[in-house]
């Protein structure tokens, strides 16, 4: 396990210097140019000489790997950059929104744990009885509704008209919750399905028929033969998940006016704030790999098969 | 089933249970407010669509933020005619081509409590001009002289706008014996309100300044928050969370209007929605015939009644004092805009409803769209263009994007979508100047490639045109230009509005939208 985990510490040095390079040069490539877009903001558009300054004193006039070199020996002394846009180091602009996204995709991840979970399972055990189709056709529903939407919709109903919460997310548990349940329903109903579906195909395979020849009881059956079986996909795919909300959702933010990274990042790409843009990239990186490499470590321990798998490979 | 029942509840509980907290501690935090209200405190809450991520007047647009806090003052303000009114200096006068004289009013305090004198003043535009380029180029400056009250800016260059453009936010006048850091973060600036609090891009607490110079401010504390989404700010002021707010969507603005809970204060801006035609020889649209009958072919009156505002007659809003009544504008005229594109030679030769171009080649241009200051008006508008494009046989494809500076840098566009203030310091030179000659100087840029030789000559004429009369019949001139040159679609002149709850007095729109929070506001 221990070389597992090491092989992948080193393939994520790999990914990390691939994604950072590959985006410095996408970025490099924009047709935009960032000297150019720092003067727009601030409502001028500079000479050609006070550009050609800027654009030295920025260092853009190195070729591409030399600017990522820089860049990158800067990273290994801790110094991520300035951001152009905030005025302030890369790493205190994170700081700042990062703490905001960790809550919401904490919270949103657990929520959606809890109920997808007990309801996709649910849903698989009665399969074509009533509770089954009331489920399957709610996260039908939920399935269908856009972020942005469904957002308003939480909004006008708890918040306009019962009162219940505010319509800016103050940072706590009631402020919380309207963008958690918009970024989780639509996750729960497609989790819902899935679990159902990876159950469905459990059971009827020959291991569930002789346990259940051997009267070993249902629940047993479910939680301790089908469950180990059934879940290595789905972990696969939460992790997935859990990537895409510590990146952060900038619709969910801009509707409930949360103070996160996902605004952060549009603005920081609309004004090629490259040092953001780079330290994002890392985050993400780090975010995608981690929790990936966790789903493969939360497998191996509940699936046996792929220990031996992978012992025999 | 039970369990399907018992799980649904247990969410339904815990839901309830939070909201209960919620409601609970709204209750409390509601009576806190009350008591406090009806002993002494006046506060209301305040929504803007945008808050800086500083507070410094000089960097960036951050002036417009602390103007519309009511935080900061310039030298003269805009009123409702876009004319000089006194502010800060209560005298001025254009000694010579290149010298302005102003007298700082007596008795006006910083926020810190110093005195607002002329080295002051001068020090605070000089701080400005050399923090950010836009005040550069307002001013043209070549020095200032302070003498007790009376301030001298000598020019380098005739400048007829700078009256008007000291209106400009980025030259409020702020304490600059404060920090940057203190500056960015409490403004040190007049007015009528002081910033206790700043949280960048979220929040600012402002209590009344005590020692403010034209009287009492109408409310003791405002806390103003960031609310981007135009729907959720008008939910906002639905749920009594926010008692006063701005730029509501004409399509939501209805829920508001005529109706006693609410305040709704609507004026024509000097906002102009365009649809920028691409003039560079790569667009089809550098065809000046194809222009024309394009600005036949789009019904101005009915986007106004979709989106709300007046249909636009030139560059100029309506609300401007340009001379707009002088203008022959393009009217809407489908057969007319057919009637072009037949004898220019745009044939259906295909027959697959859309007409092709001279060549013969398919002729289908690209609309750029993207959000403007979280309104949906111009998807809507971009939109309807596309509808009544169609209905003449042209063929346009729309394009929602994030970031329009990429296209706009390479040219990759035929339209572009774009809210523009046509009189930004209330003078009609500036807009002219950067979108419609090569001396694209400030805040924007020509990025259509129009060009005209009497438009330049317009604009050198204006250089040295000090009477304001003058300088509006110039205008005029130049907008009919655009007009018979078909130079961009001038879509619609913009509403811009503030809506409140009925217990919020005085809070009237100005028509120049660098003013949002004044002494005036109050609340019983």
């Amino acid at each position: 396990m221990e070389k597992y985990i090491l092989k992948r510490f080193l393939q994520l040095i790999i990914v990390l210097f691939g994604v950072t390079l590959i985006t410095f040069i996408i970025t490099q490539a924009a047709p935009s140019d960032p000297a150019e877009m720092k003067y727009i903001s601030m409502g001028t558009i500079p000479s050609e000489e006070l550009l050609e300054q800027t654009r030295e004193e920025m260092g853009l006039n190195d070729p591409v790997i030399v600017q990522y070199g820089r860049w990158l020996a800067n990273v290994f002394h801790g110094d991520l950059g300035e951001s152009s846009k905030f005025s302030e180091p890369v790493l205190s602009q994170m700081a700042k929104k990062l703490p905001m996204t960790l809550e919401l995709a904490g919270v949103s991840f657990l929520v959606m744990i809890a109920v997808a979970f007990p309801l996709g399972i649910l849903a698989a055990v009665k399969k074509n009885k009533i509770a089954d189709y009331i489920i399957r056709v709610g996260s039908f529903f939920g399935i269908s509704m856009p972020n942005f939407w469904l957002g308003l919709i939480l909004m006008y109903i708890f918040a306009v008209r019962l009162g219940w919460f505010n319509v800016v997310s103050e940072n706590n548990l009631s402020g919380i919750i309207l963008p958690v349940l918009t970024l989780t329903i639509p996750m729960i109903c497609g989790y819902i399905r899935q679990i159902r579906t990876a159950i469905l195909e459990e059971m009827n395979s020959d291991y569930v028929i002789g346990a259940r020849s051997r009267g070993i009881s249902e629940k047993r059956i479910l939680f301790f033969h089908i469950m180990p079986n059934a879940i290595s996909p789905i972990i696969t795919l939460m992790g997935l998940s859990i990537g895409g909300l510590l990146g952060g959702t900038a619709i969910v933010e801009t509707v409930f006016s949360w103070q996160g990274i996902g605004n952060m990042v549009v603005e920081a790409i609309r004004v090629r704030d490259y040092n953001l843009i780079q330290a994002y990239v890392i985050w993400m990186a780090v975010i995608y790999v981690g929790v990936n490499l966790l789903a493969d470590i939360l497998c191996r321990a509940l699936d046996p098969r792929i220990r031996l798998k992978n012992k025999s490979d | 089933m039970k369990k399907l029942f018992s799980l649904i509840l247990a969410c339904v509980l815990t839901v309830g249970t939070f909201a209960g907290c919620k409601a609970e501690s709204a209750a409390t935090n509601s009576a806190v407010s009350t008591n406090s209200d009806t002993e002494t405190q006046k506060h209301i809450n305040v929504a803007f669509f945008w808050i800086s991520t500083g507070l410094d007047p000089a960097v960036d647009y951050d002036g417009w933020v602390t103007s519309r806090l009511g935080t900061s003052e310039t030298l003269i303000k805009l009123d409702d005619d876009l004319k000089p009114e006194a502010c800060l200096a209560d005298e001025w006068k254009n000694i010579d081509e290149n010298t302005w004289y102003f007298h700082i009013r007596e008795g006006v305090k910083f926020t810190t409590g110093n005195q607002v004198t002329a080295q002051e003043a001068a020090d605070s535009i000089m701080r400005a001009v050399e923090s950010n380029p836009r005040a550069e180029e307002y001013l043209k400056i070549d020095h200032i002289d302070a003498d007790g009250q009376d301030l001298t800016i000598v020019t380098k260059e005739p400048n007829a706008a700078l009256l008007n453009n000291m209106a400009e936010p980025v030259f409020s006048i702020i304490d600059t014996s404060c920090s940057d850091d203190e500056i960015r973060s409490k403004v040190c600036g007049t007015g009528p309100y002081m910033v206790t609090e700043f949280v960048s891009e979220n929040k600012v607490e402002l209590s009344a300044n005590p020692d403010y110079w034209d009287g009492e401010p109408g409310l003791d504390g405002i806390t103003v928050t960031q609310i981007v989404d135009s729907d959720a700010r008008a939910m906002s002021v639905q749920s009594k969370e926010i008692d006063l707010t701005n730029t509501i969507d004409n399509t939501t603005l209805k829920l508001f209007t005529g109706n006693s809970d609410y305040n709704v204060s609507s004026i024509i801006s000097p906002r102009v929605n365009v649809a920028y035609m691409n003039n560079a020889e790569t667009s089809p649209l550098s065809d000046v015939e194809l222009r024309k009958a394009i600005s036949y072919a789009v019904d101005r009156e009915s986007y106004a009644g979709l989106i709300g505002g007046s249909a636009a007659h030139s560059a100029y809003s309506d609300s401007t004092p340009f001379g707009n009544e002088t203008i022959d504008a393009i009217e809407y005229d489908p057969d007319k805009a057919a009637e072009i594109l037949d004898e220019a030679g745009y044939i259906d030769t295909d027959s697959d409803g859309f007409r092709e171009d001279r060549s013969g080649n398919q002729l289908k241009l690209k609309y750029l769209q993207a959000a403007d200051h979280g309104s949906a008006d111009s998807a809507i508008l971009a939109q309807a263009v596309q509808s009544d494009l169609k209905k003449v046989g042209i063929n346009v494809e729309l394009l929602a994007v994030e970031n329009l500076s990429d296209y706009q840098s390479s040219g990759d566009f035929d339209f572009y979508t774009a809210n523009d203030n046509s009189a930004p310091t209330g003078d009609p030179q500036l807009m002219l100047e950067t979108m419609y000659t090569k001396n694209a100087s400030s805040g924007k840029q020509n990025l259509t490639g129009y060009q005209n030789d009497d438009i330049d000559r317009i604009i050198e004429e204006m250089n040295k045109t000090f009477d304001t009369e003058e300088r509006y019949k110039l205008a005029a001139q130049a907008s009919q230009i655009l007009n018979d040159t078909a130079a961009n679609l001038f879509l619609t002149n913009s509403y811009i509005n503030m809506v409140s709850l009925a217990k919020v007095k005085n809070a009237e729109q100005p028509v120049c939208d660098y003013y949002f929070i004044t002494k005036d506001i109050t609340v019983e």
